[in-house]
């Protein structure tokens, strides 16, 4: 929705440098890092810690960790995986439904159809079918993260306005249009933490579905890694964003890839164009041939749109979510 | 119009990057982030439109029609 000029390619390297802006967010950008874009085709005062996590099962408490650290992903299983250079016959390919995005998003919309979501880690993106608990219907975008878990956005887990938490949530990796190269799967097991659930802070907006025993997608799919990252990185990172955006009917996966144009403690902003369904997306970074998740996509604004950031207290909830889809 | 996926474009300040399901009567529920003007995308049978409309931002919670037009 928004409009940018905006760069592909790898990053220049430079003097690290960082500067911060009003509030502390930082906005200054200097090239220093080796990321690489990818070529696809309200605090509860009853609690002092609101990434305290909760479900719609039951709450754990998680401890509260370091800062800068990772946890490593996986290709998968599946057969017909194909390396970068397979890759980046999805852009070539889709440049003309690019053409067409352009008469139905504000220009310029520089998004990129993903037209093979059978590689990774496309097939490790996946569209989200959500039935609230009032019975409306809403879609988003999730990633996985072992074979069970799936992070997503806290308000595609919980919906404050629609009764809470979700009724169900139908897990689609790898959707394109009518293809479920990797099954569906329901998810009824929601995890957020009270940050959103209880104060509904944009700041914590962030959530989980483990799928059931019986459906194991990840482990065919293969899974992102996540990681914190500090201002400096990230200021200077090649960010990539996909998901399942709705005026594309939420079916179709659509790519785009920039450098964020401010981060603060809990929040990456950016110009990568988005639309509503994309809530949930993971924005990675691929460093050395890995892929880490950065940030939970969440929110839609002309002033820039933004995700979750994956800060360490965010992380520990990740690694607990992803420990239990094991 | 039951199953049309409506996609907030451009609102009043910040909103969640969720896409709403138009239900059988053709609605989709909305929490206004502020007053003035929304664009909306809706998306049925292959074809996305764009739909404008202006809230006052007194409403806490409202219900918008998607019309059988679009």
């Amino acid at each position: 929705m928004t409009a940018s000029t905006k760069a592909r390619g790898r990053t220049a390297d430079s003097t690290e440098h960082e500067a911060l802006g009003d509030n502390g967010i930082a906005t200054a950008t200097m090239p220093a890092v080796t990321t690489e874009f990818e070529s696809p085709n309200g605090l509860d005062l009853n609690n002092a810690d609101p990434d305290t996590e909760t479900t719609n099962a039951q709450a754990r408490a998680v401890a509260v960790g370091e800062s800068d650290i990772s946890e490593a992903g996986t290709e998968g299983e599946a057969p017909g995986e194909l390396d970068e250079s397979a890759a980046v016959d999805a852009i070539v390919g889709s440049y003309p439904e690019l053409a067409d995005s352009l008469e139905v998003i504000i220009p310029p919309d520089e998004r990129i159809r993903v037209t093979n979501t059978t590689v990774y880690p496309w097939r490790a993106i996946c569209a989200l079918g959500i039935i609230a608990a009032n019975g409306r219907r809403f879609i988003g975008t999730g990633w996985m993260i072992s074979p069970r878990t799936v992070v997503t956005a806290g308000h595609c887990v919980f919906l404050h306005e629609e009764g809470g938490w979700a009724r169900s949530i139908t897990v689609i990796p790898g959707c394109n249009d009518a293809l479920e190269p990797f099954g569906s799967h329901v998810g009824t097991d929601l995890r957020s933490v009270t940050g959103w659930t209880s104060s509904k802070k944009r700041e914590y907006d962030y959530g989980a579905i483990i799928l059931p025993p019986s459906s194991r997608p990840g482990a065919t799919t293969g899974t992102f890694g996540f990681a914190t990252r500090t201002d400096s990185f990230l200021l200077n990172a090649a960010l990539n964003l996909s998901g399942y955006p709705g005026d594309k009917g939420g079916r179709q996966q659509w790519f785009m890839a920039q450098r964020p144009k401010s981060v603060s403690e809990r929040v990456i902003t950016y110009n990568i164009d988005t639309m509503g369904g994309q809530s949930g997306s993971p924005v990675w970074v691929l460093e050395n041939g890995q892929r880490y998740g950065v940030g939970v996509h969440t929110n839609g604004s002309s002033s820039g749109n933004s995700a979750t950031r994956i800060a360490s207290e965010v992380f520990n909830n990740l690694s607990n979510w992803k420990n239990l889809g094991m | 119009m039951a199953g049309v996926v409506v996609s907030v474009a451009a609102a009043p300040g910040e909103f969640l990057d969720i896409g709403m399901v138009a239900d059988d009567q053709g609605e989709i529920s909305l929490t206004p982030t502020g007053s003035g003007d929304y664009e909306f995308v809706v998306f049925a049978e292959g074809v996305a439109e764009h739909v404008g409309t202006h809230l006052s931002g007194a409403e806490g919670y409202v219900a918008l029609t998607v019309p059988p037009s679009s």
